[in-house]
C-alpha cells in the first residue's frame, strides 16, 4: 500500500505541474479543482483498501488462533 | 476598541443591512445559545464527574461524534472566514494545496490514530506527553509537548475570541461591544467544559460541524442559482479567470512542490500533532472505526473546501472585485444573496466554529499542564479529584489569560499562530518514533525538535536564512527536514530504548494491528 500512497502522490505532482496550469473548465469546474477532487477520491480509495486489508489481517490472525 | 470602531471595519453595506433587521439576528443567535445550553444539560447528564470520562469521554465516543469533534475542532473561525478570503486572493491554487494537504494528513492521522488509540487503551494514556514522555522515559521529552500544547492553544483560543468578538458585535449591530462579546464567548465555553468534560464537547461539536455543513452547502446553492450555474462562477471572473484558476496562482507563488509541501505541513501541524487531535484518537471507542472516521473526514471536507469555501471566495471575488478586507467577503456575499435569517443563520456557523475551537483548546490545554507538568514533575501522587479540580482552575486561569492577550496585545496573534503550527509539527518525528521506528532514542528526542524549534523561530525572526524560502510559512520547511533529518542521525549514534520498553510499544501494536 506504501507504493499505491507514493504513486498518487507522484501522479499529484505531475498533475499539477502539466494538468494545474492549463486554464480549461471541463464539466463547469476548473480542471486544477478537478485533479483536487481525483487526488482525495484516490487517497478515499487507499483508505478503504487498507480497511479491507486490515479487516482480512485480523481474520485471518483470529483464525489462526482458534485451536483445532 | 470600541464597538463603534468595529462597526467601521465592516463594510458599510453590511453593517447598516444588519442594523436594521437587528430582532431577526438576535433571535438566530439566541436560538443557537439556547440550544447550545440544552446540549450542555444533556451531556451533564451523562457526565460521571471522574477524571477519564472527563478527559477522553471514558473511551467510548463512536464514529460518527469523533469525526465531527475533529472536524469541527479543526474547522475554526478562521477556517470559515479566512479560508475563503485566501481563495479570493490566491485563487485555486490555495485550494489545491489545502485539500491535498487534507489528504495527507488525514492518511498520517489514520496511520498513527490507531497507534495512539492502542497504546491509550493498553497503558492509560490521557495526554501526547503520556505517550512520549513514557515512551521516552524523559521528562523533557513530556515538558516539550506541554510547551507545543502552551504556545499552540494559547495562540489559538486568543484568535477564536478575537473573530468571535467581532461576530457577536456584527450579529448585535454593535449594541454588544467587542470585549463584551469575547466575553460572552469565555463564559459559554468555560461553563460547558466544566460541566460536561469532552463528552459535552463532543456532542457540541457534532451539532456545531452539521449545522456548519448545512449552511455552508445552503450557501453553495445560492451561489450557484445567482450565478446561473457553476461554469458562470468562473467565467465571471473575466480577464482574471486563467491566473485565479491555475498555478501559480494570482500571486504567483505556487509550484507544484510549493503546493503539496505547504497544504501538507500546514494541514499536518495544525491536526495530527495538535494537541486537541490526539487527544480525540484516545476517546475513540474502537481501533475499526478509524477507518470509518477518516474515510467520512476525507469526503466531508473535500466537498465542503471545494463547494463550499472555492466557490465562496471565487464568487466573492466576481461580485466584490476590489473589496478592502477580503476576511469579509464570505459575510458579504452571505447577505447579498441569502434571505436575511439565513446569512444570519452563516454568521451563527461563524460563531459555532469558534466556539467548538475555543471549547477544545482549552480543554486540553488545561489538561496537559496539570497532567503533564504539575502532575508529573511536582506532584506524582495527586489524587484524580484533586487534579480535575485543578483542571477547572487551569481553564478559568487559561481562558482569562487569552481575554487579557486578545485585549492587550491582539497584533501579537499572527505571528504567534504562525510559529504555534510550527512547534506542533516538531514533534511529528517523535511520535512516529514512538509507535513505528523502535531505533528512535532519547537523545535524538531531546535535541532534534529543539533545534527544529530554534530554526523556525531564529526564520521567523530574520536571525537565519531560509533554504527553503516560502513566502507562506517561512522556516516551516527548513525546520522540520533539519529536525528528522537530527532526529534519525541521533537516534543511530545512541542506544535505542531498553527491549523491554519497546515491547510495551512497539510489541504491543504488533500484536494488536
Amino acid at each position: 500500500m506504501v507504493l499505491y500512497f507514493v504513486a498518487v502522490l507522484l501522479l499529484t505532482y505531475l498533475g499539477l505541474e502539466y494538468v494545474g496550469v492549463q486554464g480549461v473548465l471541463i464539466a463547469g469546474l476548473p480542471v486544477l479543482i478537478l485533479l483536487t477532487l481525483l487526488v482525495s477520491l484516490l487517497f478515499i480509495v487507499g483508505l478503504l483498501l487498507l480497511a479491507h486489508r486490515s479487516r482480512k489481517n485480523r481474520d485471518n490472525r483470529s483464525s489462526r488462533e482458534i485451536p483445532e | 476598541m470600541t464597538s463603534l470602531g468595529l462597526l467601521q471595519i465592516v463594510p458599510p453595506a453590511l453593517a447598516e443591512d444588519i442594523s436594521s433587521h437587528l430582532p431577526q439576528t438576535l433571535t438566530v443567535l439566541l436560538l443557537y445559545l439556547a440550544l447550545l445550553g440544552i446540549i450542555s444539560y444533556l451531556a451533564r447528564s451523562r457526565y460521571t464527574g471522574e477524571f477519564s470520562d472527563y478527559v477522553t469521554a471514558s473511551r467510548n465516543l463512536g464514529w460518527m461524534v469523533t469525526t465531527l469533534t475533529i472536524l469541527a475542532t479543526i474547522w475554526s473561525g478562521v477556517a470559515l472566514a479566512g479560508f475563503p478570503a485566501s481563495v479570493y486572493v490566491l485563487g485555486a491554487p490555495f485550494m489545491a494545496s489545502l485539500v491535498i494537504g487534507i489528504n495527507i494528513a488525514a492518511l498520517t492521522t489514520w496511520y498513527l490514530g490507531r497507534r495512539i488509540w492502542i497504546l491509550g487503551q493498553e497503558h492509560g494514556f490521557n495526554t501526547p506527553g503520556d505517550l512520549l514522555g513514557g515512551y521516552y522515559q524523559s521528562d523533557t521529552v513530556r515538558l516539550y509537548t506541554v510547551m507545543a500544547s502552551l504556545v499552540f492553544n494559547v495562540a489559538y483560543t486568543v484568535a477564536q475570541l478575537l473573530a468571535g468578538g467581532i461576530v457577536i458585535n456584527v450579529l448585535s449591530a454593535g449594541t454588544i461591544p467587542f470585549n463584551g462579546g469575547m466575553l460572552i464567548i469565555t463564559l459559554v465555553v468555560l461553563i460547558h467544559i466544566t460541566t460536561t468534560g469532552i463528552r459535552g464537547i463532543a456532542w457540541l461539536d457534532t451539532f456545531n460541524g452539521t449545522l456548519i455543513l448545512v449552511v455552508l452547502a445552503i450557501f453553495a446553492l445560492f451561489i450557484m442559482r445567482s450565478a446561473g450555474g457553476m461554469t458562470a462562477v468562473f467565467t465571471g471572473l473575466g480577464d482574471l479567470q486563467i491566473r485565479h484558476t491555475t498555478l501559480p496562482g494570482t500571486a504567483g507563488i505556487f509550484t507544484p512542490l510549493q503546493t503539496i509541501a505547504f497544504g501538507a505541513l500546514f494541514v499536518t501541524g495544525a491536526a495530527v500533532v495538535s494537541p486537541a487531535v490526539w487527544i480525540r484518537m484516545y476517546a475513540a471507542k474502537a481501533q475499526q472505526d478509524f477507518h470509518r472516521v477518516f474515510v467520512a473526514f476525507l469526503v466531508l471536507m473535500t466537498l465542503i473546501h471545494v463547494f463550499g469555501t472555492y466557490f465562496i471566495g471565487t464568487y466573492g471575488r466576481v461580485i466584490f472585485p476590489d473589496i478592502e478586507n477580503p476576511d469579509f467577503i464570505s459575510s458579504l456575499l452571505a447577505f447579498e444573496f441569502m434571505p436575511f435569517v439565513l446569512a444570519s443563520l452563516f454568521l451563527v456557523a461563524v460563531l459555532a466554529a469558534i466556539i467548538s475551537t475555543t471549547d477544545s483548546y482549552l480543554h486540553v490545554l488545561a489538561v496537559t499542564v496539570v497532567r503533564d507538568l504539575v502532575r508529573s514533575v511536582f506532584a506524582p501522587d495527586m489524587k484524580q479529584s484533586r487534579e480535575l479540580t485543578l483542571n477547572y482552575i487551569v481553564i478559568t486561569l487559561a481562558a482569562a489569560m487569552s481575554v487579557g492577550l486578545a485585549m492587550l496585545y491582539p497584533g501579537l496573534l499572527t505571528p504567534l499562530a504562525v510559529i504555534a503550527g510550527g512547534l506542533t509539527i516538531q514533534l511529528l518525528p517523535l511520535l512516529f518514533g514512538a509507535v513505528a521506528w523502535p531505533r528512535a532514542s532519547t537523545e535524538a528526542a531531546i535535541i532534534a525538535p529543539a533545534v527544529g524549534t530554534l530554526v523556525l523561530v531564529g526564520v521567523r525572526l530574520n536571525l537565519l536564512p531560509d533554504p527553503f524560502a516560502s513566502p507562506m510559512l517561512p522556516g516551516l520547511a527548513a525546520s522540520f527536514t533539519l529536525n528528522c533529518f537530527l532526529f534519525v542521525l541521533i537516534s543511530f549514534l545512541t542506544k535505542p530504548q531498553p527491549l523491554e520498553q519497546i515491547e510495551a510499544f512497539h510489541g504491543v501494536l504488533h500484536k494488536k494491528l
